[in-house]
């Protein structure tokens, strides 16, 4: 019985969230009709920069936002 | 393709059945060259035929777009957002069906 009151009282003291400190995840900001925030980018053969808003009025850009892992 | 910060380093939040079971380890780069190599090596490795923008390492334009650790969107020829995918894993398959639907209603 012991026991299962220091199991309970150590799951109260650990923090609700469960969320790993590497977990950078933010809380969604735009929404569909909110103007997209510009950014100007260099490719990564560092020949190029790509500026968001150099496509206005020309064509729509998808932005596939990702990392290796 | 916009690369930003990686999600599962080797040295952060590592996820190793996931990613080091494919051979894929990566240390969380601590430069913008060093970004700029595993930017490099994660679109051949992946086959990605989109150009490849490297975020910088002030996480910019990450933060504007909430985007980490994978997020979709689609800007129209207005410079608006037409579709804003959820946040990534989950939402990011559900995103690419968006998208797809948008294109082709939108795109021909």
């Amino acid at each position: 019985m012991a026991a299962l009151v220091a199991c309970v009282a150590v799951s109260w003291a650990q923090p609700r969230s469960g969320r790993h400190s590497g977990d950078l995840r933010m809380p969604d900001t735009l929404r569909v009709g909110d103007a997209a925030p510009d950014f100007k980018l260099k490719t990564k053969d560092g020949t190029r920069d790509v500026q968001l808003s150099g496509f206005k009025g020309k064509r729509p850009v998808v932005l596939v936002f990702g990392s290796y892992t | 393709m916009v690369y930003i910060k990686e999600a599962h380093p080797s040295d952060g939040w590592a996820m190793p059945d996931r990613n080091e079971r494919r051979g894929i380890s990566v240390r969380d780069p601590k430069s913008y060259d060093e970004r700029v190599k595993v930017a490099d090596r994660a679109c051949s490795a992946l086959k990605i035929k989109l150009p490849c923008l490297v975020d910088g390492m002030d996480n910019a334009v990450n933060k504007a777009y909430a985007a980490w650790p994978d997020r979709i969107y689609v800007v129209d020829i207005h410079g608006k957002i037409a579709v804003a995918g959820g946040q990534g894993p989950r939402g990011f398959v559900p995103a690419m069906g968006e998208t797809r639907e948008w294109l082709e209603q939108h795109a021909r």
